[in-house]
């Protein structure tokens, strides 16, 4: 599976001309993300798998009108994000009409408890309870950073955000995340001093 | 820690962090033995990070199957149109599958508004519709020609159209089938809707549209150009469907130019707010909102929208019977005068239309006049061939 985006040129330029082996490598290769990115953005929401359905048929139907994207990943990630709330909003009529497309959803964030000896539970729980604060932007953010690997403006493409707030807020949270994670030697180093 | 940019910014890193592969381990161990000065940090940084799990979705591979076959399926009742698709013999598993579930899968269709309605038919409408005058073809199967040199209707009455003084009586009991309205080449109309929206339709043009507004949209059908004053309902927004692109509207002032002889269709923003959005590949390529004195121009078969600034009176002006133009080729403005009078005018020299001309044409003045500025400003004559055709030489 090719990681990079030349690859994907080439297997992208071979489906648009209708190869089905070429589209079923974009499907194996794209599958798991994107269906973990649209359980994130409507979690519980019954109508993922026809999200999903729709926009690989989509992508079939009108190969031959689409662009080349520069970044495949970012390309489908955002079509399946309008087709998630193209069907929410269709299912629940009390959205408002004119809702900007760019607010997150939901956006679940739980914290893995990764069996590590120098983390005890406290700090885990000081971790959890920052984390707890951030609004389901902020980890829309993370996640599209860390997990799927977009640049600043493609997210700020996605979320309609500045690129540079964006960035901001990648390591505003991460000093943030290191600081809670300090914070114990802190105040011990500052208790000897009281002393 | 000083790297810490150096390291967040760099995509290998982060998906060594996150999402790990042997290719990514292998590469960090060298770099960690490489540079051991970094290696604490990298170290700590990574374990800091990963507490930010994000817990993955479980897809079984019978469930990515599963999916895959139902896609199949879709594809599979498209491709009775495309007999040119090559179908890879490792698929034909799937597709045997594929049809026993096609008898059972109930396959969602986007219910959408227009389908009951065949636009092929009218089309033939247009077409064998001989009359000279403007034509509304109401939904109880009645048509009705109206005859003046303007035609204005009026639907703002539930009970009744106000056709040019004409009183046409609407069915109480709508069948929910919505009316065209068809104007010939050589003549104008204007509509007002029964939300109050007015519409200017322009020669050679036909919109279709249900008499009354129901639901939470009012949706009406352009071909060829028209020119609308949408009244402001924050709750349903008005949109303007062509074959190719929608225009989204919420109460604004704005020209849509969609002829099917054309090559393209444009949209002109007055004030308010719209947006332009192509039908297909609507989830694929971004919509483009425009800005009062915008214009809005989709190439078919191209890629994508494009914006520019304009003036936009140069666009709107033509419902006073006023041509503006800047910059533009004389066969644009052959064009719309053909449209105005239904006729024809062949160029003897084509390149003589790919000039380009910045004016304007008054076409209350008469044919004779309209037809000196052509003359003058393509420095040819035009001769007449017959009743409706003419030659520029």
């Amino acid at each position: 599976m090719p990681a990079n985006s030349e690859d994907w040129t080439v297997i992208w330029r071979r489906f648009k001309e209708g190869d089905l082996n070429a589209f079923q490598l974009i499907y194996d290769g794209f599958l798991s993300d994107l269906y973990a990115y649209g359980a994130k953005l409507a979690p519980g929401f019954e109508l993922l798998d026809d999200c999903i359905q729709e926009l690989f048929l989509e992508l079939y139907t009108h190969r031959q009108n689409l662009n080349t994207p520069d970044n495949l990943r970012f390309y489908l990630l955002k079509a399946l994000r309008r087709i998630v709330f193209h069907k929410i909003k269709k299912e629940n009529r009390f959205i408002n009409l004119e809702e900007n497309l760019t607010k997150s959803f939901l956006f679940e964030l739980e914290l893995e408890n990764y069996e590590n000896e120098e983390i005890n539970s406290e700090k885990m729980e000081m971790v959890k309870s920052a984390l707890a604060e951030l609004s389901t932007a902020q980890r829309e953010i993370l996640y599209l950073k860390f997990y799927n690997n977009l640049s600043y403006s493609e997210i700020g493409d996605l979320l309609g955000v500045k690129p540079d707030s964006a960035k901001k807020q990648i390591y505003r949270i991460v000093e943030r995340l290191r600081g809670s994670l300090s914070n114990r030697i802190l105040s011990l180093f500052t208790m000897c001093f009281r002393t | 820690m000083d790297n810490l940019e150096k390291y967040i910014e760099d995509s290998l890193f982060i998906e060594w962090v996150f999402k790990p592969t042997p290719e990514t381990d292998a590469h960090f161990t060298r770099y960690m033995e490489e540079h051991s000065d970094e290696k604490n940090d990298l170290l700590k940084l990574r374990k800091e990070l990963r507490l930010l799990s994000f817990p993955p979705e479980l897809l079984t591979e019978e469930r990515k199957d599963q999916l895959f076959r139902t896609t199949l399926t879709g594809m599979l009742q498209n491709r009775k149109q495309k007999p040119t698709v090559k179908f890879p013999m490792s698929l034909l598993k799937y597709a045997a599958v594929a049809v026993l579930i096609l008898a059972i899968v109930a396959v969602v269709v986007i219910n959408q508004p227009f389908k009951s309605i065949d636009l092929k038919l009218t089309e033939d409408l247009f077409l064998k519709n001989a009359n000279q005058n403007p034509t509304l073809f109401l939904s109880d199967g009645s048509r009705h020609a109206i005859s003046g040199e303007e035609v204005h209707l009026d639907f703002t009455d539930p009970n009744k159209i106000n056709a040019n003084g004409l009183i046409i009586n609407s069915m109480e009991s709508d069948n929910g089938n919505p009316d065209v309205l068809v104007v010939p080449f050589g003549k104008k109309a204007k509509v007002k809707l029964s939300d109050g929206s007015q519409i200017w339709v322009n020669s050679g043009s036909r919109i279709i549209f249900p008499k009354r507004f129901s639901g939470k949209k009012r949706e009406i059908y352009l071909v060829g150009e028209a020119y609308f004053e949408v009244s402001h309902d924050k709750n349903n927004p008005f949109l303007v469907k062509t074959s190719t692109v929608t225009i989204r509207v919420l109460g604004t002032s704005f020209n849509v130019s969609s002829y099917p002889d054309d090559d393209f269709v444009s949209a002109v923003l007055k004030e308010g707010k719209i947006r332009m959005e192509e039908n297909d590949a609507d989830f694929f390529v971004d919509p483009v909102d425009l800005l009062p004195n915008q214009i809005a121009i989709f190439k078919k078969g191209g890629k994508g929208i494009q914006v520019r600034k304009t003036n936009s009176e140069n666009y709107t002006i033509w419902t006073d019977g006023v041509l503006k133009f800047e910059n533009e080729e004389i066969n644009s403005l052959i064009t719309k005068v053909e449209r105005f009078y239904n006729i024809s005018i062949e160029l003897k020299r084509p390149e003589i239309g790919r000039e380009r001309i910045t004016g304007k044409l008054d076409l209350n003045v008469g044919m004779p006049e309209v037809f000196e500025y052509i003359s003058k400003v393509s420095h040819e004559e035009i001769k007449k061939i017959n009743a409706v055709e003419y030659i520029l030489e």
